[in-house]
């Protein structure tokens, strides 16, 4: 509780709510528009961060990623075309709805529900972070190595189609990351000569060309369907549609709490992200409701339910974050870029070594929820009208932006030529299916990999009959491998039912 | 996707077979000590990872393309095995901005952080059809000036 009014106290100030208003607003702008996700958003303002003080610096980042994934409601709603994946549900009753004229109504719950569901997932993120982090401080090097492997394996399988590509780009992410100089004999690795690489590959410009240009080479191809579907957007004018009434609260509350509680658990589970958990929670507001034949026709539940759950992964996959340092989700991994830039490493000590900063971060994630109420609130007639901008202006201004924070975090123009690089790499990882979420983990928790594997070598020995003195470390490597066969498993059931609908379709 | 996947899988293990044999051999020296853990230690387990799961990928695949193999007379399994993810738009938008920043960053060397900035907001603006002189001035300009203005006086540092 001290930490907490601690945390108050330096969270608190009149710069720091600002930054998280700007940071908000950001999001909801980038969230609203369509195919620019929070990742992209976060990577290009994380050089911004460097200026600022670091409670305001995350706070600043973790506003982005909060409005954006409420934001990317408003064109699921309007256009039918989500903003994320993850607020793909939101769009099978949202835009019903605004083909009904109740345009205004969906808007509203979505923002309910978002605000609803990251709050309460903040809590849960408070409340889980620090015991997480107690059990943490008492892991070794190799049941660290047991436990970055597992995680890395996860979510190779979970966050693609295939697991084996998955595992492809984890892997390239962990070579890029050897890329520099080695600690332990001070040998230079895959430096070709160069200078600008013996400190490594920046992650600022690597995670910009993944994640932002390879974005803006997809939304350049596809601008003029994007485009079009801008152009059908019909205004409504219908009073009706302005306000939930407090019979729909009530059958939308069930709806938002199961939400926020399938989101959080979701979201502390690396790599499984914010699609997975409004897609489930979707289902399960169907499967719930006494009345399922509405869905998919512009049932307010199904927008409540995709909405809170897309929120309330965001705050609980910070959980691994704070507690192991290990980033579950994209948005994770970038804050882990934030927190170097400020000499901050995240992970279990971070509470004994840094708590102001950490239950600063807290308080402010929480203001963050009620300034996205307000700002969405007021301003949903200002983001509404975001959507009728043309992309042939956003993708040259997001270019520029992606070049000048490659510029300024990574070494110069250098850092610009890494973009490019990584941005071509990133185009071709997104449209061939290759995790470019299990590669940006890949390369951030690569370091730690190799050390925690060096040292487990070490003390082991290099033999496998030693991992019997180090139960935690056994069961991560069965859970690996029960982690592996269950993927494998879903994999070859997918392809099963694939290749039956295709005989029929040939038959 | 079929046939997307086979060739990824090729390049992805030529690319684990080039590594292994001469980038990592010229790249990385070995360890000084027999008690020392070399330092190619955790480059080759991830090229070694790579070749596999990239053969792996070319075997599954290439045993689901014969699966598939059209009969005579049915056009729709090859179209599925021929089937681009990536289209011509998509092609061709990769290539023409990649060439805008591979010129805004020789603009940048040779003219400087100003000229490079504007080209690669307008040149891409040209590229994508806009032709209304208002946006194509009033854009990098604005942008140019909010950048100008939270770099030097909100942020107090200064791009060279």
């Amino acid at each position: 509780m001290d930490n907490l009014i601690l945390g108050f106290e330096s969270a608190v100030t009149v710069s720091n709510i600002l930054w998280i208003a700007i940071g908000v607003t950001i999001g909801y702008i980038v969230g609203v528009l369509p195919g620019l996700g929070k990742g992209t958003a976060v990577a290009v303002a994380i050089p911004l961060t460097f200026y600022i003080s670091p409670i305001a610096a995350i706070s600043f980042l973790v506003g982005i990623a909060k409005g954006s994934g409420a934001g990317s409601a408003v064109s699921a709603i309007l256009l039918n075309t989500p903003g994320e994946p993850s607020s793909a549900p939101t769009a099978l009753d949202g835009y019903p709805l605004a083909r009904q004229g109740k345009a205004q109504k969906a808007l509203k719950m979505g923002l309910f529900a978002s605000v609803i569901g990251d709050f309460s997932s903040t809590i849960v993120l408070i409340l889980l972070a620090q015991p997480l982090a107690q059990f943490a401080l008492k892991i070794g090097p190799v049941e660290l190595t047991a436990i970055l492997i597992f995680s890395l394996t996860f979510i190779a399988g979970l966050s693609g189609s295939s697991l084996s590509k998955g595992l492809v780009a984890g892997a390239f992410g962990v070579l890029c990351s050897t890329v520099g100089m080695e600690v332990e004999n001070a040998t230079e690795r895959f430096t070709f000569g160069l200078l600008e690489l013996s400190d490594g590959l920046s992650l600022i410009p690597v995670a910009i060309g993944m994640l932002a240009v390879a974005e803006m080479y997809v939304q350049m191809g596809n601008r003029v369907q994007l485009e079009a579907e801008s152009a059908l957007l019909k205004q409504t004018g219908d009073p009706a549609d302005r306000r939930i009434s407090w019979d729909e609260w009530k059958q939308c509350f069930p709806s938002i709490l199961r939400g926020t509680a399938i989101g959080s658990a979701i979201g502390i589970l690396p790599g499984l992200g914010a699609s997975v958990g409004s897609f489930l929670s979707y289902g399960a507001a169907k499967r719930a409701s006494k009345t399922p034949e509405r869905f998919g026709k512009g049932a307010l539940e199904g927008v409540a339910a995709a909405e809170s759950a897309d929120n309330a992964v965001i705050p609980a996959s910070f959980v691994p974050l704070f507690a192991i340092g290990i980033p579950g989700s994209v948005i994770a991994a970038m804050l882990i870029a934030a927190f170097l830039i400020h000499g901050v490493t995240p992970g279990p000590r971070i509470f004994t070594e840094q708590a102001e900063l950490v239950y600063g971060i807290y308080v402010s994630m929480l203001f963050a929820s009620v300034l996205l109420l307000a700002i969405g609130f007021f301003g949903q007639r200002f983001f509404s009208r975001i959507v009728y901008v043309r992309m042939v202006f956003i993708i040259p201004v997001v270019i520029f932006l992606c070049a000048m924070g490659a510029y300024l975090q990574g070494n110069g123009i250098f850092g610009v030529v890494l973009m490019l690089i990584f941005g071509i790499v990133g185009f071709f990882a997104k449209k061939l299916d290759y995790s470019f979420v299990t590669f940006l983990i890949g390369f951030v928790i690569g370091p730690t990999l190799e050390l925690s594997l060096r040292q487990s070598l070490s003390l082991t020995g290099s033999e496998i009959s030693e991992l019997i003195e180090h139960p935690v470390a056994l069961a991560f490597v069965a859970m690996t491998v029960f982690a592996l066969w269950r993927i494998i498993a879903r994999e070859y059931q997918k392809n099963k039912i694939k290749r039956t609908a295709l005989e029929a379709l040939r038959a | 996707l079929a046939k997307a996947n086979l060739i990824s899988g090729t390049v992805l293990f030529l690319f684990s077979v080039v590594a292994l044999l001469f980038i990592i051999p010229a790249q990385i020296d070995v360890a000084e000590s027999a008690n020392v853990i070399s330092p190619r230690l955790v480059p080759i387990i991830c090229v070694i990872l790579i070749g596999g799961l990239s053969l792996f990928q070319v075997a599954k695949t290439a045993l689901g393309i014969s699966a598939l193999r059209p009969k005579s007379g049915q056009s729709d399994s090859k179209k599925i095995i021929e089937m681009s993810p990536i289209s011509k738009r998509e092609w061709v938008a990769l290539i023409l901005l990649s060439a805008i920043i591979l010129a805004a960053i020789l603009i940048f060397i040779w003219l400087g952080a100003l000229l490079a900035s504007a080209w690669l907001i307008v040149v891409s603006m040209l590229v994508m059809g806009v032709k209304q002189p208002l946006p194509l001035i009033a854009i990098p300009a604005g942008v140019l000036f909010a950048a100008y203005v939270l770099f030097t006086h909100v942020l107090g540092t200064a791009i060279q």
